[in-house]
């Protein structure tokens, strides 16, 4: 019946544990490969084709303002009357106000607070409906999939064909305007300035960059090249691979709308009522037509229009323009419009060949002659506002209103335009993607398979078609009918090797991983990563062309001018400056010999109480150790065991699963499965015990994950300290108190409080307390109680600016303990700032906690005041206030660390909390923002270079675990040192 | 036991027909129920808890799981507070009636917290009594499994499960994944002191004449250790109803703040289906979230007041009613 010792019985812990993930995982597996709970497509990348841009068909408006370009142009007839398909019916029950897209089969739209509804183009039925709770832009549909980016800062992957949620990708700030498909990427653009780029298929955050304004205009493309525009009037042009081609900042301009790109254009529809044309090649800027002084003018809301030839955009004030797209000059200027009604008119107007549609100021819908501005027909909505753009297909335009409703106004028409259909090939007859195909300034992209579709009236025409890496072609084409089979022949561009080695100016070492984008003669563009030794290979063609690095953000971005002449050129050495970093500091340099000497401290220390222990103790010959010795030992021993075992856990559950989901093992058998799993976790735990960490992305840095340890853990340890301290003195004392009288005035209001600070969340009480006192403590400490370093407004009245020894992740050299390096520095009004705000955090934290270890505390405490000994001591006449505090407290001591211990957890997530609340640049918070992260990216967890990455969220989980486990060995042997009869029995 | 009563005087017959009276279980939880204010208390604020969650469930039907949105609610910028139609007021932002969503919340966290407190209890007792009590390698297995969970904060286990394993489920079921993840996570802290309690109770000398009197291990396990050990789990469950409520609060709300507060990029997450959704902890957390700014000016009290006092209320029940409890399974630490 006896068990073996309980040391020898603990070592083999992991055991328990590895059974559970054996039983797990073929469960996992199983499940996966025959998606029976769940339909197959909710797994990405299992049943849906990796989406490509497919040619716009007549039935196609697929994005916002219909295709990548935002052009707002298609190439189809739509309606010439206000006859609608169907009675309306109700779609959604609130407002729609970003525009709908269309398919050959459904319509999709949704309204202001998310609920999605997909209709049949035919006959109006709702096919399905869901809800993504968050306003959504303009969907985009592609690869059927409907992408919405929300106000909640969440892309949302849907299956256009059922509804059901793919997957989501987290861009942490409210996502403007609308989304786009290209190449198997979604690019979306945020309110906090921010361009992301997500794999289509899987979620995961490609790249980001910044712009430095809330975005303003959907991001649009137009032949590899994405363009984005900032509110403040900044313009970005990037590579597919997020790398710069340009960029650009328009002074005293302010954009709401954004542009549209047309013929190598951009069109950017200003607040002051003006157009201005750029070159999309280079930014510069071609022409500028202002309205000033024009009689409706207003800021431009709604993005302009444009099929290459002519720009037409409706204003603020009503007035409807049309401009010639080369010059500038005035087409015409329409009197069909109505004088606005004071609504903003954010409606973005559509261009067809046979008519200009948009939402005029009286909220009506308006159909122009797009070669005069005559009107040709309207539809008045009344009363009811319209801002949702509307789509508009072969004979039909969709839009949604604000009474949920979706109007298909779509009379019989007869199709005016022929299809004309081929592909595009290489000399090898290997089809060619991404080929610009143009028909009398009716253009569109080939698909994956080369193959592409557009519509002409009869005519003659020249074909043009032409890409990256190739040769244009145009060949004569007369139109009399449909055409089909069209093959054109592509012959490549002459290209010649260009080979070099990306370098830090600063050290010399080669850069991994950076990505080198080539933009030459005639629209050629490709692109690479830098090699693990730097180096990299394109493919360029004659003449002048550009290369540009980015992408890392440890460095700056370059751009070299490069000149082939008809000869490959190798050799090339590209420079790249470093973001200074400023020193590690010594936390990170030493910090292997930190952790010896704090080992070394733990053994002497231990010792030490091994050896005045054995002077009590009687009856030990014989024996190596005491009791508490071997206890000490056995304790210790448990550690590696424990940490082996969360690590198990961290890489099944951080890496292995969500892995396992993206890679979805179809036809794997759980064999394979395991394999993977057993070797992936050794080297996963080898690389955590090693301390090859890796590196990772966090705000706008990138670093090794060890120099955000040595950043964050010091502020995390400082503050901690303080908070354990008033806790403890609080919690001691008050517990005791409490215990005392049982029942009496002070219990009863310790249970009250603790039972409240049980319930009510901790940061309801900080926000609480720091309502009250906020603006006490500034005017007191001179600061916010925000941060644990002073804030910059602060410096203002303190020499301007921070001091040469804080670094530049906040980090304070050379100890990385903000008030230790004030000291060392003997910059005492930084010190008093610090201290100030350390203790006032610590306060706060420390009230919380000791409401929830008061509930445990006085139980304890109120067992030991009954004890006998106590009773003994009082019938001796020893006076209350002793028996309190001296014998009672000194019995009810090592219970009490051993409470604190157990309620160790519950304390560090009250500190994350509170340095979440107060913005600390510490572990808790970066761990509550890493595990939110990771949490509701999905697949978003890589191991390297990534937006989210897993390995920091694994890392910071480590060292909290860390700390509460050296917490939890140090409170089972303190209370094991100060209360011998803890200790297990045996000799 | 006739015999005695014959014998016995006329005190004693008294004395043993108050004996008697207890004897039937129900008996015995009625007098104490009437001798215990707490647990008197506790239990008619829960039956009320329960009898209000069964009314909105009937009520609702199948729409109880969507709050009811006003869009003119949710746009407005000073929302009203508590009126005569609305007692607890209005919650901007969401577009809720704060009393409204309060009550339709109430079946979805009895739910939540009734099954995972049920399962966590059911496997911590019987798990930790029958360690306790047959020793040997099943109370290695569990000693061990129970050591392994408890060094990890729960918080940061159910969060670590939870991500590792949402992919795998249905959207609409992610909340049964978390209430499942959250009494794995809880079960070992009823556990351990299971355990050890046990472990005396088994020492005891009515087990030792228990299992003399020819009882079966499952009479014995059931009849003798699991009630006689059952004190600590009334100790640990307000706590864990805490550690629930913590998780429900603090995520929704770091996502929903992060909102306002530039630099942070706390994401929304929550194993509720939707941020609409009725739940105390989720409506707290977005009623302290809209409702109160420190250094702005925004304070509408009503907005994170009435959520917080119902969750306090039905805490402060819990505790009443395991207090209470407690008394009645060991009635020498009664006060």
């Amino acid at each position: 019946m006896r068990l073996p010792p309980r040391g020898g019985a603990r070592l083999h812990l992991l055991l328990p544990l590895l059974f559970l993930l054996l039983g797990a995982l073929p469960v996992a597996g199983g499940h996966l490969v025959s998606a029976g709970a769940r339909p197959a497509a909710a797994h990405p990348g299992l049943s849906l084709p990796a989406s490509s841009t497919p040619p716009p068909g007549p039935f196609d408006w697929a994005t916002f303002h219909g295709d990548s370009n935002r052009s707002g142009f298609t190439n189809v007839r739509g309606p010439s009357t206000s006859a609608e398909a169907w009675s309306p019916p109700q779609a959604t029950p609130l407002p729609i106000r970003a525009g709908p897209v269309v398919n050959s089969t459904r319509i999709y739209a949704a309204d202001i607070v998310g609920n999605v509804v997909a209709l049949d183009r035919v006959d109006g039925k709702v096919a399905w409906r869901t809800t993504v709770w968050s306003a959504p832009t303009t969907p985009t549909l592609a690869g059927g999939r409907l992408f919405l980016g929300c106000d909640n800062g969440l892309l949302y992957a849907l299956n256009a064909a059922s509804g059901v949620l793919l997957w989501t990708a987290n861009l942490s700030s409210a996502i403007l305007q609308g989304t786009l498909d290209v190449s198997g990427e979604v690019v979306a653009g945020t309110e906090a300035g921010a361009l992301f780029a997500v794999n289509d298929t899987t979620g995961r955050i490609l790249w980001s960059r910044t712009i430095g304004a809330p975005l303003a205009g959907a991001p649009a493309e137009e032949g590899g090249i994405l363009y984005a525009a900032g509110s403040g009037g900044q313009l970005l042009a990037a590579t597919l691979n997020g790398a710069t081609v340009w960029t650009e900042r328009l002074r005293n301009v302010s954009l709401e709308v954004g542009f549209s790109v047309g013929g190598s254009r951009l069109f950017l529809g200003e607040t002051n009522g003006n157009v201005t044309a750029l070159s999309a090649a280079n930014g510069s800027t071609l022409w500028n037509y202002s309205t000033a002084g024009a009689p409706l003018e207003g800021a431009i809301q709604a993005t302009p229009a444009t099929d290459g030839s002519s720009v037409d955009w409706i204003d603020g004030g009503g007035g409807i323009y049309s401009v010639y797209a080369s010059n500038g000059t005035l087409r015409w200027l329409s009197n069909a419009s109505q004088v606005s009604a004071g609504y903003p008119l954010l409606s973005a107007p559509v261009l067809t060949p046979s008519g200009f549609y948009l939402i005029d100021g009286s909220q009506t819908l308006d159909d122009l002659n797009p070669a005069t501005g005559a009107l040709r027909w309207s539809y008045p909505y009344g009363g009811l506002t319209v801002y949702s753009s509307p789509a508009v297909i072969a004979n039909g335009l969709v839009i949604g209103t604000d009474d949920g409703v979706i109007d298909y106004f779509s009379p019989p028409s007869s199709l005016a335009s022929w299809p004309i259909s081929g592909s595009t090939v290489d000399p090898n007859g290997t089809p060619l993607a991404n080929i610009t195909v143009e028909l009398d300034s009716r253009f569109t992209l080939t698909a994956l398979d080369g193959s592409f579709l557009l519509y002409a009236p009869n005519g003659s025409y020249s074909l043009l078609a032409g890409g990256a890496g190739t040769e244009p072609l145009s060949v004569p084409l007369l139109v009399s009918g449909p055409i089909s089979g069209l093959r054109l022949v592509l012959r490549p561009l002459a290209t010649f090797l260009v080979s070099g080695r990306l370098l830090d100016d600063a050290s010399g070492r080669a850069i991994a991983g950076a990505s080198i984008a080539l933009v030459g003669a005639g629209g050629y563009q490709t692109g690479t990563v830098s090699a693990p030794d730097g180096g990299f290979r394109l493919q360029a063609p004659n003449g002048s062309d550009y290369l540009s690095v980015g992408g890392l953000a440890a460095y700056y971005g370059a751009s070299e001018h490069i000149l082939v002449n008809g000869t490959p050129l190798l050799g090339l050495r590209v420079g790249l400056t470093p973001v200074g970093l400023g020193s590690p500091g010594f936390f990170d340099a030493y910090a292997p010999y930190l952790v010896l000497a704090g080992l070394g401290m733990g053994a002497l220390v231990a010792w030490l109480a091994e050896v005045s222990r054995r002077r009590r103790s009687v009856g030990l010959s014989g024996r190596i150790l005491s009791r508490f010795g071997r206890y000490v030992l056995m304790r210790a021993s448990l550690m590696p065991v424990q940490l082996l075992a969360l690590l198990a856990l961290l890489f099944a559950f951080g890496s292995f699963l969500p892995n396992v989901a993206a890679k979805a093992y179809v036809g794997a058998d759980a064999g394979t499965i395991l394999k993977d799993f057993f070797e992936g976790y050794l080297a996963f735990a080898w690389s955590m015990v090693s301390g090859d960490w890796g590196y990772a992305a966090y705000g706008h840095l990138s670093e090794p994950v060890t120099t955000y340890i040595a950043w964050w853990l010091p502020y995390t340890l400082e503050l901690m300290g303080f908070a354990l301290v008033i806790s403890a003195a609080l919690g001691y004392a008050a517990g005791l108190r409490a215990g005392w009288k049982p029942d009496g005035p002070f219990d009863f209001g310790t249970r009250i409080a603790s039972l409240v600070g049980l319930l009510v969340p901790s940061f309801l009480v900080i926000l609480l307390v720091l309502g009250g006192t906020y603006t006490y403590f500034v005017h007191a400490v001179g600061d916010t109680p925000y941060g644990i370093l002073p804030n910059l407004a602060w410096y203002d009245t303190h020499g301007g600016l921070p001091p040469s020894w804080v670094g530049i992740g906040g980090n304070t050299l050379p100890t990385g303990f903000p008030l230790v390096d004030a000291a060392v520095h003997t910059d005492w009004s930084f010190f008093v700032v610090v201290l100030a705000k350390t203790l006032f955090q610590a306060t706060l934290i420390a009230i919380v906690y000791v409401a929830i270890f008061l509930r445990y505390a006085r139980h304890s405490a109120a067992e030991h005041a009954r004890a006998l000994s106590v009773v003994a001591a009082r019938s001796r006449g020893v006076p209350e206030g002793r028996l309190l505090w001296y014998h009672t407290g000194r019995r009810a001591l090592p219970e009490f660390v051993l409470l604190f211990a157990i309620t160790l957890p519950v304390y560090i997530g009250t500190q994350a909390v509170a340095e979440a609340l107060f913005s600390d640049p510490g572990v808790g918070n970066v761990l509550l923002t890493e595990m939110t992260q990771v949490a509701s990216s999905g697949f978003g967890i890589t191991h390297g270079q990534g937006f989210v990455a897993g390995n920091l969220y694994q890392v910071t989980i480590l060292f909290l675990f860390l700390v509460v486990l050296g917490g939890n060995l140090l409170a089972d042997v303190i209370a094991r040192y100060l209360d011998p009869r803890l200790l297990p029995e045996g000799r | 036991m006739t015999a005695l009563a014959e014998l016995a005087e006329p005190w004693e017959e008294e004395a043993l027909h108050a004996l008697r009276a207890e004897r039937t279980p129900v008996r015995r939880l009625l007098r104490s129920l009437a001798r215990n204010p707490s647990l008197l208390t506790g239990v008619s604020i829960l039956g009320a808890y329960a009898a209000l969650g069964l009314l909105a469930w009937i009520q609702y039907g199948n729409g109880v799981g969507v709050l009811p949105l006003s869009y003119t609610w949710a746009q407005a910028l000073t929302p009203p507070g508590p009126t005569y139609a609305h007692p607890f007021g209005i919650m901007n932002v969401l577009g809720i009636d704060v009393a409204d969503a309060l009550y339709e919340s109430i079946p979805w966290d009895l739910a939540i917290l009734g099954s995972i407190l049920g399962i966590a209890v059911a496997l911590g007792t019987v798990a930790g009594a029958w360690a306790g009590y047959a020793r040997g390698p099943i109370d290695w297995v569990v000693t061990s499994l129970v050591d392994l969970l408890l060094s990890v904060p729960p918080f940061f286990l159910v969060i670590v499960l939870f991500v590792g394993l949402y992919n795998f489920v249905p959207i609409g079921y992610t909340l049964v994944l978390f209430v499942l993840l959250f009494a794995i996570v809880l079960w070992p802290y009823y556990a351990r002191p299971v355990r050890s309690r046990a472990e005396s109770v088994t020492a005891e000398p009515y087990v030792e004449a228990a299992r003399a009197a020819g009882g079966s291990r499952a009479r014995i396990l059931a009849r003798h250790i699991l009630p006689n050990s059952l004190d600590p789990v009334f100790a640990q469950i307000p706590i864990d109803v805490y550690q629930v409520f913590f998780v429900l609060t603090v995520f929704p709300f770091l996502g929903c703040w992060a909102q306002g507060a530039p630099g942070h990029s706390f994401a929304w997450v929550t194993p509720l289906p939707s941020a609409a959704f009725p739940e105390w902890g989720n409506l707290l957390a977005q009623g302290v979230c809209y409702g109160l700014q420190p250094a702005g000016s925004i304070n509408f009290w009503w907005m994170y007041t009435f959520p917080a006092l119902v969750l306090i209320l039905f805490g402060v029940a819990v505790a009443l009613t395991t207090d209470g409890l407690s008394a009645v399974f060991q009635p020498r630490v009664a006060r």
